[in-house]
């Protein structure tokens, strides 16, 4: 663990070294061992070609709530890079985030762009000082391409990412929609691209024991999120509508809202 | 590629080929466990039920290592009532799973028994032999009387199949088999995961939150064909063979050793696919050595 940085009242970014993460791609989690307390998934927010990289955390639990105040120096375990990553080509693309959810989105931007892709960002939160990185996505797409929105409308646009996100796929060549973030908000997304008739993709957050497909603990409808996702696509989520955005299992395997 | 059927009948179950889905592998939900049918395996065996719903232990409840998996998920599961739901939204479906119970002593496996036993599955698999849950695994599984009235009091309230999972971290593994034979069960299960432990050397911690846990993985192969090759010498009673199954090689070798079936779980590692890739290789074997039936390799290793 090499520099913890405060990303917003309640939200650290946690970079770390780990050789493995340096072929990561935009999408992939690590298992994040806080020892003494949880060993939990996170997305990898940064990763460079040396292993520096990061996980941007807020806390909600023992394990999150340790890390958010780890210290340089600090030993933490990581398990990964795991998981079927976003798809990076040149298309028309539309990311759209809520909270710590566009943690995954910020390699992702960077690679489409890399990538040639055109890229359109709606960065979510319920208020100014909830916005995550958007220092960091204004160096990687145009001021036009970058829009805000909060709930309570202060900063950006008042609302929910997903309505200025139903205009931007009618006002402009989206090909496909990216999103991480609330569940309620993802299935909102999808159902947006699904009239639509454009592509889509999810990162989804279950609770995750083993990491490597052999618990059978982060179940979306038949998809093992740790081996089938994080990120799945429409057609893996077509086939779970009953559970996405609505249900998820607790760690006994009981449904519990989501 | 040249088809032979690999239908099996272990203790009354026709399974399409010997392969099943390990206990404790994936299989939480019904969803899960129709995915592995679906992907090759003949059959499924679920994740342990008990009576009250489990989270399990905090994590981590999973070491990789370069010896195999040690694992000490803490029998995590919905419960009796919650699976029972699961099950019967799928009845009439004909699926070939088979459910693994798991309890504190006879009364409570009989309790599981009657919540579960008006759904459509094919048999109960015992667990006697969890290495890392207080109360409900060696406390059960290693003492052949308790192990008995477990066998007894399930027996009395099902007409389906019982097998006994038997635990081979005890030296009273066929004293145990020989209880839950002679107290009705048709069949027995072998082996569970090796009680196991790692600790991280960085942090001097024991890795896993609850610090012991289960081997499980290519590594106690070796072992669990010495129980299979023992059973099948002292008993009649079919033998599920189970631990670190990865190839079609391993699965032979279990047969060989006296298994009428074999279970594959970690190397689920590798995805869905090794089912089909297993049954494959046991075909192509059959065709080279000319056996017509997957019965007729069984215990054939014990010829010489």
């Amino acid at each position: 663990m090499v520099k913890n940085v405060r990303e917003t009242r309640d939200i650290s970014t946690v970079f770390f070294v780990d050789p493995e993460c340096s072929t990561a791609r935009p999408g992939q989690f690590v298992m994040v061992w806080e020892p003494g307390f949880d060993e939990f998934p996170m997305s990898l927010s940064n990763y460079d070609a040396k292993g520096v990289s990061s996980v941007t955390v807020k806390p909600w639990g023992p394990g999150s709530g340790a890390l958010v105040g780890a210290r340089r120096g600090e030993v933490i375990g990581i398990r990964g890079p795991y998981g079927r990553p976003f798809t990076v080509e040149k298309c028309g693309a539309l990311l759209v985030g809520g909270g710590t959810g566009l943690a995954p989105l910020l390699p992702l931007a960077k690679a489409l762009v890399k990538a040639g892709a055109h890229v359109t960002v709606v960065l979510g939160g319920r208020s100014k000082s909830d916005i995550l990185f958007e220092k960091q996505f204004r160096r990687v797409v145009k001021r036009k391409n970058l829009f805000i929105t909060t709930d309570d409308g202060s900063h950006g646009r008042p609302g929910y990412p997903t309505d200025l996100a139903e205009e931007l796929v009618r006002e402009r060549n989206v090909t496909r929609v990216y999103t991480c973030g609330p569940e309620v908000m993802m299935r909102k997304a999808y159902d947006i691209s699904d009239r639509a008739g454009i592509e889509y993709e999810a990162s989804l957050e279950r609770s995750m024991k083993c990491g490597i497909g052999i618990c059978g603990s982060c179940t979306v409808g038949r998809n093992l999120l740790c081996r089938d996702g994080a990120v799945l696509d429409a057609k893996a989520l077509k086939a779970s509508l009953e559970e996405f955005g609505l249900l998820q299992r607790d760690a006994s395997g009981r449904y519990i809202k989501v | 590629m040249v088809e032979r059927s690999l239908r099996v009948k272990v203790a009354g179950l026709r399974l399409e080929n010997p392969l099943l889905l390990a206990s404790g592998i994936v299989g939480v939900t019904v969803d899960s466990l129709t995915r592995a049918i679906e992907s090759g395996a003949g059959g499924a065996v679920s994740k342990s039920i008990g009576l009250e719903p489990r989270e399990g232990y905090r994590n981590p409840t999973l070491v990789a290592t370069d010896s195999g998996l040690v694992n000490a998920v803490g029998l995590s599961n919905p419960g009796a009532r919650v699976f029972s739901e699961e099950l019967a939204a799928v009845k009439g479906r004909r699926l070939p799973i088979v459910v693994s119970i798991f309890g504190g002593g006879p009364a409570e496996f009989g309790r599981v028994v009657e919540m579960l036993d008006g759904n459509e599955f094919l048999a109960y698999e015992l667990n006697l032999s969890c290495p890392h849950v207080e109360g409900v695994g060696t406390e059960i599984g290693h003492d052949p009387e308790v192990a008995a009235s477990v066998v007894r009091s399930v027996r009395s309230r099902t007409k389906k199949p019982v097998f006994a999972k038997l635990s081979a971290n005890t030296h009273r593994m066929v004293d145990v088999a020989k209880a839950a034979v002679d107290s009705g069960a048709d069949g027995l299960t072998a082996i569970n995961t090796m009680r196991a432990m790692t600790i991280e050397v960085e942090t001097r911690r024991p890795t896993l939150s609850h610090k012991f846990g289960g081997l499980s993985g290519t590594s106690i192969r070796p072992i669990a064909i010495a129980r299979i090759y023992e059973l099948y010498q002292a008993f009649k009673v079919p033998i599920i063979g189970c631990g670190g199954v990865s190839t079609w090689e391993h699965a032979v070798e279990m047969l060989l050793a006296g298994a009428s079936s074999v279970e594959v779980g970690t190397a689920l590692y590798n995805g869905y696919g090794v089912f089909s890739d297993i049954n494959q290789g046991i075909t192509n074997y059959m065709v080279r050595k000319r056996f017509k039936k997957v019965q007729e390799m069984v215990g054939l290793g014990h010829k010489f």
